[in-house]
């Protein structure tokens, strides 16, 4: 058995989010610091003159929408309360536009959640869907109802439908900031980060707006070709005309760059620039950065961006409170149920650290039905099926994989999981042989933490299957082990040490 | 001290005009923040609107020259505007254009005047008072105002200000369209053709607001004419204005207000808080409203957020090739026969 260790990369992509969401956070907002034109307010003047002399309901209503038009809510307080008067003859339209006047937040980003805590609530994402199609069938022409629909469509893994609501969206926006950033998300999604590339870079607006040029960096990084924003992006950072909040994410994908390419202190410095105003985006990036290169330290008033639940995450796994790790998994996957990024971590702690096979189901599940087709989430939920004993799901699963496809690191993990689904149907001196297999592929590559961690798992089986080769398999896996000073590798050690062993062999 | 034109009460004018008593502002339903209202009565004896105007605001400006012109042609504008519209049956026009002198010697101050017919009250008293407003009588409003709207367009005037409190009723249901003070003429230049908005920006289509001035009088000003239009028809279902109830459901971000960017660029944003206000609409009116269905799809049509979708699909499709694609011919049609239909409906359900 093996679970590949997750968050080795990460790349600043956008996050796949509900409109009201990335409304929110700021997404959508102008990148532009310059104010418009004030809208003159001689109107606005004369008509609170009139309403003070006259107290007319009429005019009272014409003050509270000019105060709401004008952004002057202050100052229409008392019309307000005028049509709110239990006594007075306004409408009940009226009197909502009044209430909405008397509070301070305007009335937008109202959404029912598409999920529940931990689950995703499948009725209630496809009672969602049914609004908005009927929406949407009488008005075709919002832009952002598509792309709220094609990720309805993503969290139930219905990629079809998601890419065909997004190409609608795309028709009506070709260049609009939020529908390309989440296109290129989605397609980065299922694996074709090529065409979100295409998108991006064949979009006019990418050559201004800092937002899709933080995209465009992060696409071309994942897509391993080159970047035809970098450039400029490298020129513009700094843009006074362009507000913090809205070049957070380039900064923070410029200095993810800047870190692949071993410019450290390049990036340490973007990194803390990227922070400043940042979205829960840029703290999780530079969270992730922070265990890469030393000296990067996020800053407290960072990490209390909303939604922050993915650095969250990886700050607890950093600092090893694995319990908090499991749980910001949970608040991560509600806030972007169509990654299955949150459930791969997850699902490796609980594997790795814990050792509990039910909590690794739990999180590879939903990881599945978030990307049905990554293979390492499967190879999870393979394992802790196997581990459960429910081996006639797991090999059913694993045969489902298609190994040929996968990368080099994949491959080793997929062989020492067959390895452990062998043991477990006890088949031993097979199971062994695809542990080594999987040894072979990590020695060839030199990945000795993959090694390490196969090493463990095969000690793991030995001790369950009670073979003689126990006390040679924990040795080899503490040999492996011994430069690598990762905690959770230890904690696997730890447990694998403890694990009760039934009999003795006479060699052992 | 009172500025001359404050000072009309009891004075007799050309032609037998006696100036009855002036009208708080608050009272009139019209006019410009430069004018003063008055009853005056004629020569048989008929109460009529006289709205005066002098300079004096001007000349106490900082720069006086620049005010007086800006003043001075505004005014004739309008009496330009009042001499084009004189046989139009939905418009309010003049009945008298005039002038008289205040005081005497070198304190002396001609005053200019216009004077119209008196209305009963304006649509926005009508839609916002203790009584309701009758649908179908409404919809009659919505027609007249189409069509005045529409006799303005073919003589190259928009009218860009026809808001509830310009939409006066007159005797036995004759709603006309009132105050051509911001109105712009095809080819001349206007007063106010700096301004962004050149009308009221509480009914102001939303691209005005955010600065999105198209080049084209058509699209900028007959466009903007077409957006009011829609605009007076949620007026009289929802009795706020379409821009407020857009506003109000757009994030604070993305508000006229706060907003930097292009209109281009907000323009998703507003398009779905217009759709939630069409979806608010269609819940405000009765379920069993004949006229129901087909109204929310004209003010869909009228008050689109994108100036180029805006109008008939027909009008557009027909005039795409350079003509007029906010000619409102058909919702003439369709006014006309909503309130038939409203009627119809308020007939029966009357009856015991």
């Amino acid at each position: 058995m093996s679970v590949l260790q997750p968050d080795a990369d990460r790349r600043l992509l956008p996050r796949w989010q509900s409109t009201a969401t990335a409304i929110e956070a700021g997404e959508l907002a102008s990148p532009k610091t310059t104010p418009l034109e004030p809208i003159d307010d001689q109107h606005f003047q004369a008509r609170k003159r009139e309403w003070e002399a006259a107290r007319s309901l009429d005019l009272a209503a014409e003050l509270v929408g000019s105060g709401i038009v004008l952004g002057r809510m202050r100052e229409v307080e008392a019309a307000a309360r005028q049509i709110l008067d239990p006594h007075s003859d306004a409408s009940p339209s009226l009197r909502e536009m009044a209430a909405v006047a008397l509070e301070t937040q305007p009335r937008a980003a109202r959404q029912a959640p598409a999920q529940r805590r931990g689950q995703i609530d499948r009725p209630l994402v496809y009672q969602s869907i049914s609004r908005l199609r009927h929406s949407l069938h009488r008005h075709p022409r919002n832009i952002l109802g598509w792309v709220d629909l094609g990720r309805l469509y993503g969290i139930l893994g219905q990629i079809t439908q998601a890419e065909r609501a997004l190409s609608n969206a795309l028709a009506l926006g070709p260049n609009d900031r939020f529908t390309l950033r989440c296109a290129a998300r989605f397609y980065v999604h299922i694996d074709d980060p090529e065409k979100g590339l295409a998108l991006l870079q064949r979009a006019r607006a990418t050559k201004q707006d800092p937002w899709l040029m933080a995209a465009e960096i992060a696409v071309s990084q994942v897509s391993r070709r080159p970047s035809k924003s970098l450039t400029m992006a490298s020129k513009s950072l700094g843009n006074a005309a362009w507000s913090l909040r809205s070049q957070s994410e380039l900064k923070g994908s410029v200095a993810t760059s800047f870190l692949y390419d071993g410019s450290l202190a390049k990036a340490r410095r973007l990194f803390h620039e990227s922070l400043v105003d940042p979205t829960e985006n840029v703290v999780a990036q530079a969270q992730w950065a922070s265990s890469r290169t030393s000296g990067l330290v996020i800053p407290s008033l960072a990490l209390e961006v909303p939604h922050n639940f993915e650095a969250n995450a990886l700050r607890a796994r950093a600092m090893g409170h694995w319990t908090h790790v499991l749980e910001d998994c949970w608040n991560w996957a509600d806030y972007e149920p169509t990654s299955s990024r949150p459930m791969t971590l997850g699902s490796y702690i609980a594997a790795v650290v814990f050792g509990d096979a039910d909590a690794t189901l739990e999180f590879a599940r939903r990881g599945v039905l978030a990307e049905p087709k990554n293979s390492m989430i499967r190879n999870n939920e393979v394992v802790a099926l196997a581990l459960l004993g429910r081996l006639e799901e797991a090999w059913s699963t694993f045969r489902d994989i298609a190994f040929d496809r996968e990368t080099a690191p994949n491959q080793a993990v997929l062989l020492a999981t067959m390895g452990l689904l062998l043991f477990r149907s006890g088949d031993v001196d097979e199971g062994r042989e695809q542990y080594e297999r999987a040894l072979a592929q990590t020695s060839l590559r030199g990945e000795r933490y993959l090694k390490a961690l196969a090493l463990w798992h095969l000690a793991q089986e030995e001790i369950v299957a009670d073979t003689g080769e126990v006390t040679r398999a924990l040795a080899r896996a503490e040999d492996a082990s011994k430069s690598i000073h990762d905690p959770e590798l230890q904690m696997l050690g730890d447990r694998v040490r403890k694990l009760p062993r039934a009999r003795r062999h006479g060699h052992d | 001290m009172s500025r001359p034109r404050d000072q009309l009460q009891g004075v007799t004018l050309q032609g037998g005009w006696v100036v009855r008593q002036i009208i708080p502002r608050a009272q009139t339903d019209t006019g410009s923040n430069f004018s003063t209202g008055y009853i005056v009565e004629s020569a048989t004896g008929k109460q009529h609107f006289l709205k005066a105007i002098d300079f004096s605001d001007a000349l106490r400006a900082a720069d006086p020259a620049r005010a007086l012109q800006t003043l001075t042609e505004a005014f004739n504008l309008e009496r330009d505007v009042l001499e084009i519209s004189k046989t139009l049956s939905c418009v309010v026009t003049a009945v008298e254009d005039g002038s008289t002198v205040i005081g005497a010697g070198p304190t002396a101050n001609a005053v200019q005047y216009l004077i119209f017919e008196l209305a009963d009250t304006s649509l926005r008293r009508l839609a916002i008072g203790p009584q309701s407003l009758p649908m179908s009588t409404a919809l009659v409003a919505l027609r007249r105002v189409a069509t005045g709207l529409r006799q303005l367009h073919q003589e190259q005037v928009a009218h860009q200000d026809s808001k509830p409190s310009n939409v006066l009723k007159f005797e036995q249901e004759q709603f006309k369209i009132a105050d051509v003070g911001r109105a712009s003429v095809k080819g001349r230049a206007s007063p106010h053709d700096h301004l962004s908005i050149a009308g009221d920006p509480l009914y102001s289509p939303p691209e005005l607001l955010y600065g999105q001035l198209d080049p084209e009088f058509n699209v900028r000003r007959l466009g903007c004419d077409a957006y009011m239009l829609g605009g007076l028809a949620t007026f009289l279902i929802m009795h706020s204005s379409m821009t407020a109830l857009i506003v109000k459901e757009l994030h604070a971000t993305a508000q006229p207000s706060n907003w930097r960017g292009t209109y281009a660029q907000v323009l998703p944003q507003v398009r779905q808080a217009f759709d939630r206000v069409l979806v608010q609409m269609d819940q405000f009116m009765p379920s069993s409203a004949p006229y129901r269905a087909e109204l929310l799809r004209c003010v869909a049509e009228l008050c689109d957020p994108d100036p180029s979708l805006r109008g008939h699909p027909m009008t557009r499709a027909v005039q795409s090739s350079g003509g007029n694609i906010y000619d409102l011919e058909r919702y003439i049609a369709i006014f006309d026969r909503l309130a038939m239909q409203a009627k119809i409906a308020e007939g029966r359900s009357r009856k015991p």
